[in-house]
């Protein structure tokens, strides 16, 4: 049984006004549990609208969300369980820190599940090791903390409550190559570790190519492919038609087929790209000695 | 002819926990020494991670911070001579990371026309200068929207527009992509491009993309408060090992051809796009393929 699935699930904004938008149109998906997902698709594609149904901050128009086989709505007094099974990191979760501490903001969650205070502090200290915050960092006002901990105190704010799926929308959205490394490798981790369902939703080809096992690509509200992240990067040209910029190394690769060179399947990391080319080039520069 | 100076430039956050009782601060400067000369419509990009002190030396640039020790020339003017100040800020303008942080207006045209009316250009003159500002950055048409409606790339392209209303002769642009969608982000980098080649203005661009620094003329990259590297962007970015130290990326087709140089396999240095690679590469396959 998928740990999420929806059903022909719809979504449209201000309905009956003038500004009536459909946002996400008929979408059936099923993700199973340990799965590691990327959804890409343009801003407006409906990737934001979509993730925010699977923990119930939006209720749908029509269709259905179903976690562990049963329908989040169908008890609407419960839906806040729902959002403890399934986690949600905003873009730039860090502007929504509030409290006075560190701790206290990572806190906030578990506490909020009713859990006793020696179970909150050893979820706390295990989520803020997941995202490697030092310990004295967890007493300082959150005001004090670079942009990139900030982040990171967030990211661990939603995994202190142990989520059974955690989305991520967008996060490492404006951080440096470092950063971003960092809090890739962390959810990595956590999700290996845990047995994690985990959604990341990105922009960025390179962070989802590098990541994650499937990949969901949206376009104009509705499932444009979804698949395992080869596959999907497989189909370059589509995703260029659809405007989404593909990583340079599937561009090298889908030039070099142009031209007529038989160099295999696209690739879509550095590291895969050397390994195709390798033996290729190797002949020939073996043939010079 | 440089338009920005900067001549041995140190800079320290005031922090007085740590200072002692004669308020001197023992900690180390963010900006340590750094000489560096920006040359009339140069298009600079300036790399490196957080906290590497690029922002804080962008802001040295149009006297948004003054220097500790050193000073900042603007045309040959003195950024810690008070007087200066407005003409320093007309000739050098600023572009920051958050779109939502610049808008001052409730309307397009009058966010753009906010910086020539304080400057006390006559009513006129600034509407020919909103309208042609506009124009140029492909959001004339927008000139009656709400700014807030805009998309993320629209509205860094309106805050250069209510940088160009002042006829800069330099724009300055701390990360300005950094929270856009690809497509923003390539609106604003080809925005700026043409403002460089066509209007010849200076660019000095702020950023940790990569890809965006390989497309400026001139790459400088810092590190701990100096400059590490400082060149063309195949020449800095021909320095792999260092700039990963650094904790940067290189561009892909220049990892690539990195990796399989490593191997053995005689590919040129400072191979920078997609294009570059694939003509290296099938070069080389080219003769594999006629051995055969």
């Amino acid at each position: 049984m998928p740990i999420i699935e929806t059903q022909g699930l719809s979504y449209t904004y201000s309905p009956g006004t003038p500004y009536k938008k459909d946002a996400i149109k008929g979408i059936s998906i099923k993700i199973e549990k340990g799965d590691f997902v990327g959804i890409i698709g343009h801003t407006g594609s409906g990737k934001s609208t979509l993730v925010q149904h699977l923990n119930g901050l939006l209720r749908p128009t029509s269709g259905k969300v179903l976690l562990n086989g049963r329908d989040i709505w169908e008890n609407p007094k419960k839906i806040r369980e729902v959002r403890f099974k399934v986690g949600l990191v905003f873009q730039y979760p860090e502007h929504q820190l509030f409290e006075e501490t560190a701790y206290k903001d990572i806190a906030f969650g578990p506490s909020n599940m009713g859990l006793d205070g020696d179970e909150i502090d050893k979820r706390v200290r295990t989520a803020a090791r997941f995202v490697g915050l030092k310990d004295e960092l967890l007493e300082k006002s959150p005001f004090e903390l670079s942009g990139g901990e900030k982040r990171r105190v967030a990211i661990a704010g939603v995994m202190a409550m142990q989520p059974e799926v955690l989305i991520l929308d967008e996060p490492t959205a404006g951080l440096d190559p470092k950063g971003r490394d960092m809090i890739l490798g962390q959810i990595a981790e956590y999700q290996k570790e845990n047995g994690a369902t985990v959604i990341l939703v990105s922009h960025s080809m390179e962070d989802i190519a590098r990541t994650t096992k499937k990949v969901l690509v949206m376009n104009k509200g509705s499932v444009a492919m979804f698949d395992e992240t080869q596959i999907v990067f497989s189909r370059a040209e589509e995703l260029q038609s659809i405007g989404l910029s593909v990583p340079a190394v599937t561009r090298i690769f889908m030039q070099l087929r142009g031209m007529g060179y038989n160099v295999g399947d696209n690739a879509y990391t550095v590291k895969q790209a050397v390994e195709r080319l390798l033996p290729l080039l190797k002949r020939e520069v073996g043939n010079n000695d | 002819m440089a338009i920005i100076s900067a001549e041995k430039v140190k800079f320290y956050y005031e922090n007085y926990e740590n200072s002692d009782n004669q308020g001197n601060t023992p900690q180390k400067p963010v900006l340590d020494s750094i000489d560096l000369e920006i040359k009339k419509g140069e298009f600079v990009a300036v790399l490196g991670h957080n906290g590497s002190g690029k922002s804080t030396l962008a802001k040295h640039f149009n006297a948004m911070l003054l220097p500790s020790g050193g000073r900042v020339l603007v045309g040959g003017r003195n950024t810690a001579d008070e007087n200066e100040i407005y003409e320093i800020r007309r000739m050098v303008g600023m572009v920051l990371q958050n779109p939502d942080n610049q808008i001052v207006s409730t309307i397009v045209e009058e966010d753009v026309a906010f910086g020539p009316e304080n400057l006390g250009v006559e009513p006129g003159e600034i509407r020919r200068r909103v309208d042609e500002a506009l124009k140029t950055v492909g959001m004339y048409d927008y000139r009656l929207h709400a700014p807030h409606k805009l998309s993320g790339g629209q509205k860094q392209r309106v805050a250069i527009a209510g940088i160009l209303a002042m006829r800069p002769e330099c724009i300055v642009l701390d990360e300005p992509t950094a929270m856009l969608d690809p497509k923003g982000r390539k609106e604003v980098l080809d925005t700026i491009s043409r403002l460089n080649r066509e209007q010849g203005i200076t660019i000095v661009l702020i950023t940790h993309y990569m890809d965006e620094a390989a497309a400026a003329d001139r790459v400088v990259v810092m590190e701990s408060g100096r400059i590490l590297l400082d060149g063309t962007p195949r020449e800095v970015f021909s320095h792999v090992d260092k700039l990963r130290q650094v904790g940067l990326d290189v561009p892909q087709p220049t990892e690539l051809c990195y990796e399989l140089r490593k191997h053995g396999i005689p590919l040129p240095e400072g191979v920078l796009t997609a294009e570059e690679c694939v003509a290296a590469l099938s070069m080389l396959l080219e003769e594999t393929y006629a051995d055969n």
